[in-house]
């Protein structure tokens, strides 16, 4: 499509896709009318504002589709491996065989935004003990409850030690209504002691090889438990073709990051870009189709950019996001406020990283999965966090808290600290529920508040 | 060193008493929650020398274990770097061999001392770091209350000094708490040490002793925990129990549902939020004495 690049609503959309269906009839089958979603009670879409490219239509479609690929892949003797919390670690294990697919059940946290509280899964959990003071991710136990949401999965493999409060919580409550789970550790990163031996991790922290050691070592106790399911072997041959196979995607995405957070105007919304990042972590199930998605983003992002197009006006004050919006709408937000998304650390940064290919590959997959920015201590993730910043000129900060995540209480100030001091940058921090109508006037308040702030210092 | 708001009450006041240390102590930490390890970085902002320990969620493989002890040696080191002096092997069985005679003359007197003059017992032995027991005019059965009423156990987060009322509140209301298996009491015992394990390799029953057989919430799976706990009801004669939690306490406050499910006696889900207020006593009396006349 050729259309000017421009955000759209829900009826919009309607009205074009008899013209789509004509044009991209060789596109995959899940591809269709977004209105389809909505009477599967994806009524959230109709508060959203979405790219009015093909190419995002897909995006959303693939999106919003998993649930049947999963049941097709079980269909087609396919096993679910279920992983939990590592966002984006366990995935390359299982998709390095041909029989096993990955998705995250953790996922389930935007079900009360998308189908707006419509499906109870908070309800259930309030039920079950896990109130409202925990994470949206408390979603996830209704999700199991009702199998309603994705089949329940083969196994499930959790990642804890160095994680939060609410998800080792809530997984455990889990395992107490029946589903087992593989536990794997996740030791705290540490800076290495003097003389200690120590290595590079993607995304430029350091960490005591005996961390890296023990973190292997439970990875491979992770894929010998996917082998035992799935009656293969993986060896490190197709260990390291998965990891290529990671690797093309996160490449793709990060030169979509690129262009999305850096060229001028910005030629890719805001939504669509965390959705885009949110596909790195497990490739929504079909990792084949997820870089096709990718590329074909890529591409409208490049056309985009060479006729020097974009959808927000030239000059829009650049914003870093920091963690992700229980509500999608945040994102859209964003941009009515005047502000543009320029970096984001969506808690899976390591995820987005390239995947060390030099090297032994469960030993690059345990590396990337140590240099998981929620592992270590905030400090290292606000120096992180300064040095994306710094590579895309973004203006100002959002730090975007999550309702009941603990650790959203000890990151908040660190981070802002950490950028007003290093960068001199504003700071803002707004809780985002997962229905953040009722708060949208304050958060209006804020962002454009920041926006202006921006503008003014721009002069 | 600003304490974040919306932080648990607990890790609030380590911190807050941290502050009161001078700057050149150590504090140690461990990751046993999520809030503590968060807080070690805090408290590491006042240039303090802060050790954090990483203790493993997971505990049924050897490679958890292994690390577990790497992470004491490491302890060592860190200790060692800030004036300390490596013990000798000899040195190391003798303390703790010291210890384990003191925790065992500890555990003797939960069979003679009242539940709280016990629960504040360990409290201070845990706290003062020596093994010391200092000696009791009750050393009889005779200390123990003769209450009647049915016979309550606590479970859940460390007890602070003022949460100690709580004895009181459910003596008042016609019950009576005989056991503390709040991590401040029973639960954070360890095990009694195998002497002759202790001769042979003393770094590996002190591994055993504590990452082995301590049971917590927080582990990975949890399973012992309820083994513990049903051992405990049994021996205790429990008729009731009480869940302590507190704010933002994630680990206690998502187990207090299954404990329910689970429990053999009726469960009390006691939150004492920011902490026990002279207002929040007298709400709780109420509920305390409802739950108490469930038991009766």
């Amino acid at each position: 499509m050729t259309d000017t690049p421009r955000q759209i609503d829900l009826n919009a959309w309607e009205a074009r896709w008899p013209e789509i269906q004509r044009t991209r009839a060789d596109w995959p089958a899940y591809v269709g009318p977004l209105g389809r979603h909505v009477e599967d009670g994806d009524t959230r879409l109709r508060s959203l504002r979405f790219d009015n490219s093909a190419a995002a239509l897909r995006l959303w479609n693939f999106l919003l589709t998993e649930e049947d690929r999963l049941r097709a892949a079980r269909a087609a003797g396919s096993y679910l491996v279920g992983t939990m919390k590592d966002l984006g670690t366990v995935p390359v294990l299982a998709y390095s065989l041909p029989n096993a697919v990955a998705f995250y059940p953790d996922g389930a946290w935007w079900i009360p935004c998308v189908m707006e509280l419509n499906a109870n899964l908070l309800g259930i959990a309030d039920r079950l003990g896990v109130d409202d003071s925990f994470c949206p991710v408390r979603a996830m136990l209704g999700a199991f409850v009702t199998e309603a949401h994705f089949p329940l999965p083969d196994l499930l493999a959790c990642s804890v030690g160095a994680t939060c409060d609410d998800f080792s919580a809530i997984a455990q409550r889990l395992a107490g209504l029946g589903h087992p789970i593989l536990w794997w550790e996740m030791p705290h990163r540490r800076v290495p002691d003097p003389e200690e031996a120590a290595v590079e991790l993607p995304g430029g922290f350091r960490a005591p090889a005996s961390q890296v050691a023990l973190v292997r070592s439970e990875l491979e106790r992770v894929a010998r438990a996917i082998e035992n399911l799935c009656g293969e072997t993986l060896t490190d041959e197709r260990l390291a073709a998965g990891i290529q196979r990671a690797n093309a995607v996160r490449r793709t995405l990060r030169e979509l990051r690129r262009l999305a957070f850096m060229a001028e105007p910005c030629p890719l919304p805001a939504l669509e870009l965390l959705i885009a990042e949110m596909l790195a972590i497990h490739f929504c199930s079909d990792q084949g189709e997820c870089l096709a998605v990718l590329e074909d983003l890529l591409d409208e992002t490049r056309r985009r950019v060479q006729a020097r197009q974009g959808t927000l006006k030239p000059g829009a004050p650049k914003i870093f996001w920091v963690n992700p919006v229980a509500d999608l709408a945040a994102m859209n937000l964003l941009e009515a406020c005047g502000g543009r998304l320029c970096g984001t650390d969506f808690l899976f940064s390591h995820a987005l990283d390239p995947i060390p290919e030099d090297l032994d590959p469960f030993e690059a997959l345990a590396r990337m999965a140590l240099a998981d920015p929620m592992v270590g201590c905030v400090s290292d993730r606000a120096r992180r966090i300064c040095a994306d910043i710094r590579a895309t000129g973004a203006q100002a900060v959002v730090v975007s808290r999550i309702p009941g995540a603990s650790h959203c209480a000890w990151e908040g100030r660190v981070i802002r600290d950490r950028v007003q001091t290093e960068l001199g940058l504003p700071v803002v921090e707004i809780e985002v529920p997962p229905l953040g109508d009722a708060l949208q006037s304050s958060h209006r308040t804020r962002l454009e508040a920041l926006v202006e702030t921006i503008i003014a210092r721009n002069g | 060193m600003g304490i974040p708001a919306g932080v648990c009450p607990f890790a609030q006041a380590w911190l807050a008493r941290l502050e009161k240390e001078p700057t050149e102590d150590i504090a140690i930490f461990v990751t046993v929650c999520d809030q503590m390890r968060r807080a070690a970085e805090v408290a590491e902002e006042a240039n303090r020398p802060v050790f954090l320990m990483h203790v493993p969620a997971t505990w049924q493989t050897a490679s958890a274990q292994r690390f577990y002890r790497e992470e004491l040696e490491r302890l060592g080191r860190f200790l060692t770097r800030h004036g300390g002096h490596p013990p000798t092997r000899e040195a190391l069985i003798e303390t703790l061999e010291e210890y384990d005679t003191a925790r065992a003359t500890l555990r003797g007197l939960g069979g003679i001392l009242p539940a709280r003059q016990f629960s504040e017992k360990i409290a201070v032995f845990q706290e003062r770091g020596r093994p010391e027991i200092e000696s009791h005019p009750n050393h009889s059965p005779v200390g123990r209350s003769k209450s009647p009423g049915p016979r309550i156990g606590l479970v859940g987060v460390p007890l602070m000094p003022e949460d100690r009322v709580l004895f009181g509140l459910f003596e008042q209301a016609g019950g009576e708490i005989v056991f503390d298996g709040t991590e401040s009491g029973e639960a954070g015992l360890p095990a009694p040490f195998n002497r002759r394990r202790l001769r042979e390799d003393p770094l590996g029953e002190l591994v055993e002793a504590y990452f082995g057989r301590i049971p917590d919430v927080a582990r990975r799976p949890n399973s012992e925990f309820y083994v513990w706990l049903r051992e405990r009801i049994e021996a205790y004669g429990l008729r009731g129990l009480v869940v302590l939690r507190r704010s933002w306490c994630d680990l206690w406050h998502a187990e207090v549902a299954r404990i329910r499910d689970w429990a053999p006696v009726p469960v009390f889900d006691l939150d004492l939020g920011s902490g026990l207020t002279v207002g929040a006593e007298g709400r709780l009396t109420t509920r305390i004495e409802a739950f108490v006349g469930t038991l009766s």
